[in-house]
């Protein structure tokens, strides 16, 4: 079996031969699931925040509650960092398969600890010397017996004792962050001091000259949060005013129901698990209609059920935000990949043809404000709108700067009385703009029926005793105009895509949704390495699509990559019916790993390596 | 009430559009049933909401001044809930037919039943898929030969009242179009009743099911208050619930007393939340403690 390696380090990313402090530090710790590395993981990036460092972490998860292989990224940096990447510095080794699967990814001069009660180092020896990897036996089974015989997660905090003295850096932080974990269960936490200090002395006695630099941190401690794609929407959504959130549990996007479901009460949001996703959806429907700000999440094989009500909200215009964190499908597909494949289901969800808008956000930092933006789309255009994450930017933590919570909420038309311009209620009104006020029950004198079916401006049913007299015809036609007149005033509203980098590169390369930051690291990359200049024009806004904002950068691109993880290639083809433009070349990978910098570097080198080939 | 005095206006939930039920329909008789209880116990049009699904009888809310949902197919009660718990100052009746709430929605009945939504759930059930002119329905009796079952229904049909005692209804009650006196006090009742209060209404389908008719419900029903049931005993609900064919009971099987959903709810027990300010800052929610769960 030949292993094909998506991913390569690149000596630019490597700064650790030519400079004795490193500017990035990338972790992992991998073992079996249910050896708690999640909550080390998060305690780690805690940590490293408080100290002042930029933080990612990206979790390598399989849908393995005990057993299987998963795994913790952490990588840290004293300069901003836009995307995790795969080449290592330090690798905690839990189980032999960590060192099967992460071993590829070590970099020259790096270290691995193991647990040497667990893990077999003998058929790794040659390659770890050949590669110059240091090695760190730690009997990590024994030793945290050796403070609770039933605790062998204590094995975690040993090893980050060890990784905290090999890095030179103050251990407080670590325990202020074990303390507020712990707050109040006394015998937890002296367990945990006990099993740092013991790394921190198993090390010294052992490895007396192990020893790695890196360069200190440059922010100030504690300004900064930690924080994930799900929790930003969590933290968007209520921030513009979320009411209801009905949802059921799925990887990825169960997150941010977990997360609302213990914020319910304090942030006045009523959190229901519902049945299945047509209840989520449809509980959702009837709180909008009843006033509030709607959300549903879930990702793919829910989305696919949300499909006929989607439909009818979009029919009734119903103001909804659905959060689809995409995961790789078809079907149940790898529930705990990544995938950017469900803008043509979104595009075309649900029979017929009714409107909706589209949002991808690019980082987790962006994901708060395109929230922001959904809902004021959704209430202002009165249709569902979708914010289209995937299992990176959902489950992936970064550190961020703390931000105003404090934003602008437009709630689009709403009739409460009888005005000059609206004397009697109409739900429907035929405007000009093709939105028409809402009103919600308890408004006296606007009572009507939230109907599916075609409707007049009163919202009676053209369906019934109606249907196909010739009153209904020119009413169907108008009604429908109505409601896309609305799309194009909102086309007008979405952004164009973002320019990074000169104007008038050699290379331009092409993204959406979340892979912008590993897309945006390679690109630099490149520019360092190469001869070649290369920019990035990153999408948010998908649908409807802003092509007037995409066609005055059509001149400028020379050679293009059109990078998305699919396999049709789906914003490659939106663009290009709507400006027949087509890229260069395109890069859909299909291994279902998140993209990082250096495999959109490796896959691009390869591409270029062909092209000049043929 | 301290408005006891003030004249009620019997029609005022009676809707301007005609229903377009045929002749002899028996959801007529429970839509004159429900309009008049409503304005009689002093609800009106802007504070009441009907949400219905898809079928004949989910019409109903189109025939009524009230503030209404026509939902999607089986889908009636997810969006009651969505109404309901966001706004329970709401008199929140759902309305529809057999296919819609125990087919096609039946997994939303036993969800909507053991949360104890407070909401009024009247299923016109007629034993028969009307609007789609005459196929089988869940309720469609054994050897009932109709368009999809040419040898006769050789599926079991749903047992309804036991569905809901199953699922932890805590009103279950059981009514006849035909007896529309007796199915107004039965409707009254249940929106008297805090939690999820559920009417299987026995509503004849007179063009595509003529074999439960009127005259073949007649011969049947009796009422559990002439027979000393006593609708606080679980054991005795489920008795007579598994009574069909010879004798069939109308009346209250079961009612009990507990906290609805929205009496439960971390943020609806104890507010409104379509009238609370948005967002954190008006919602005088510190940014100091929203960040500090990330550090």
């Amino acid at each position: 079996m030949t292993i094909r390696v998506i991913w390569i380090t690149l000596t630019y990313l490597s700064d650790d031969t030519k400079s004795s402090s490193l500017i990035r530090y990338a972790i992992r710790i991998g073992g079996v699931a249910g050896d708690g590395l999640q909550s080390t993981g998060s305690l780690l990036q805690k940590y490293f925040n408080r100290l002042g460092y930029y933080v990612v972490g990206h979790p390598g998860t399989q849908s393995t509650i005990r057993g299987g292989h998963v795994w913790q990224h952490v990588e840290i940096s004293s300069q901003e960092i836009f995307s995790f990447d795969r080449p290592l510095n330090f690798l905690i080794a839990l189980s032999e398969e960590t060192l099967e699967v992460h071993l590829r990814d070590m970099k020259e001069n790096s270290y691995v600890l193991i647990n040497a009660d667990k893990v077999k180092i003998e058929k790794f020896h040659q390659e770890l010397i050949q590669r110059k990897i240091k090695v760190l036996s730690f009997p990590l089974s024994k030793l945290s017996r050796e403070i609770d015989v039933k605790r062998a997660v204590l094995a975690n905090t040993i090893a980050i004792g060890a990784l905290i003295t090999l890095l030179g850096i103050p251990m407080e932080g670590y325990i202020d962050t074990l303390r507020k974990r712990f707050g109040g269960r006394e015998k937890l936490l002296d367990m945990n001091l006990k099993a740092l200090d013991l790394g921190k002395t198993y090390l010294r006695e052992n490895y007396l000259d192990a020893f790695v630099s890196v360069t200190p941190a440059t922010l100030e401690g504690m300004k900064a949060i930690v924080i994930s794609g799900n929790e930003m929407i969590a933290l968007g959504a209520t921030a513009s005013g979320l009411k209801f959130l009905a949802q059921y549990p799925i990887t990825p996007a169960s997150s941010i129901l977990t997360y609302l479901s213990n914020k319910a009460s304090r942030y006045g949001i009523v959190v229901r698990q519902a049945e299945d996703e047509l209840a989520a959806i449809t509980m959702c429907i009837g709180a909008a209609y009843t006033g509030v700000r709607v959300m549903t999440a879930s990702s793919g094989p829910g989305i696919s059920l949300m499909s006929e009500a989607f439909g009818y909200a979009g029919m009734t215009e119903t103001p909804i935000v659905i959060v689809d964190s995409m995961r790789a499908g078809p079907s149940t597909g790898i529930p705990t990949k990544m995938e950017q494949a469900d803008l043509y289901s979104i595009m075309f969800m649900s029979h017929g043809e009714a409107p909706r808008a589209i949002l991808a956000p690019r980082s987790i930092k962006e994901a708060f404000d395109v929230t922001v933006k959904a809902f004021n789309i959704a209430d202002k255009y009165q249709l569902p709108v979708v914010i289209l994450s995937d299992f990176a930017l959902s489950e992936q933590t970064a550190s961020i700067d703390e931000f105003e919570l404090d934003v602008e909420i437009n709630r689009g038309k709403i009739w409460t009385k009888a005005t000059d311009e609206h004397p009697k209620y109409k739900r429907y009104e035929l405007t000009e703009d093709g939105i028409s006020p809402r009103a919600f029950p308890g408004t006296k004198d606007a009572e009507y029926i939230l109907v599916g079916a075609e409707h007049d401006e009163d919202s009676h049913s053209l369906s019934g005793n109606r249907a196909g007299l010739p009153e209904s015809w020119d009413l169907r036609e108008k009604m429908f105009k109505k409601r896309f007149r609305k799309m194009e005033l909102l086309r007008d509203e979405m952004d164009g895509p973002e320019l990074y980098g000169v104007k008038n590169a050699d290379y331009t390369v092409l993204c959406w949704g979340s892979t912008q930051g590993a897309v945006r690291e390679a690109i630099d990359g490149l520019n360092q390495e190469n001869s070649t200049s290369w920019n990035m024009l990153s999408f948010v806004d998908l649908f409807p699509f802003p092509f007037e904002k995409f066609l005055p950068f059509i001149k400028n691109i020379k050679t293009s990559i059109m990078f998305e993880v699919n396999y049709t290639g789906q914003l490659e083809n939106l663009i290009h019916h709507h400006t027949d433009w087509k890229p260069t070349h395109s890069i859909r990978p299909l291994h279902g790993e998140t993209p990082t910098p250096s495999s959109i570097t490796l896959e691009i080198t390869e591409l270029l390596n062909q092209e000049e080939n043929q | 009430m301290t408005e006891t005095k003030k004249k009620i206006n019997i029609k005022l939930f009676k809707g301007s559009v005609k229903p377009n039920w045929c002749p002899g329909c028996g959801d007529y008789g429970l839509l004159s049933a429900t309009t008049k209880v409503l304005a009689q116990m002093g609800y009106e049009p802007h504070n009441t909401l009907i949400i219905s699904g898809i079928g004949c009888s989910s019409s109903f809310p189109h025939w009524t001044t009230a503030y209404g949902i026509h939902m999607l197919h089986g889908r009636a009660l997810p969006a009651a809930m969505g109404a309901k718990m966001v706004n329970p100052s709401l008199n929140v009746v759902v309305v529809g037919g057999d296919g819609d709430g125990y087919g096609i929605g039946a997994g939303h009945f036993i969800h909507a039943a053991r949360r104890n939504l407070d909401v009024t759930y009247l299923v016109m059930n007629n034993q028969i898929y009307g609007l789609t002119l005459g196929q089988s329905s869940p309720s469609s009796q054994i050897g009932h030969i109709t368009l999809t079952t040419p040898e006769g229904v050789d599926e079991r049909p749903i047992n309804p009242i036991a569905l809901a005692l199953g699922a932890g209804a805590s009103f279950v009650a059981r009514g006849f179009t035909g007896d529309t006196k007796h199915l107004a006090g039965l409707v009254q009742q249940a929106f008297e009743h805090t939690g999820f209060s559920f009417i299987d209404v026995l509503s004849p389908c007179v063009t595509f099911n003529k074999l439960n008719t009127y005259d073949w419900f007649r011969e049947r029903v009796y009422k559990l208050d002439d027979e000393n049931h006593d609708s606080t005993d679980i054991g005795q609900a489920f008795v007579r619930g598994q009574e069909w064919g010879e004798r069939i009971p109308l009346g209250i099987y079961y009612q009990s007393k507990m906290f609805a959903l929205h009496q439960t709810d971390p943020t609806s027990r104890d507010r409104i939340p379509i009238n609370e300010p948005l967002g954190f800052k008006k919602q005088n929610i510190s940014y100091e403690s929203v960040f500090n769960d990330f550090k």
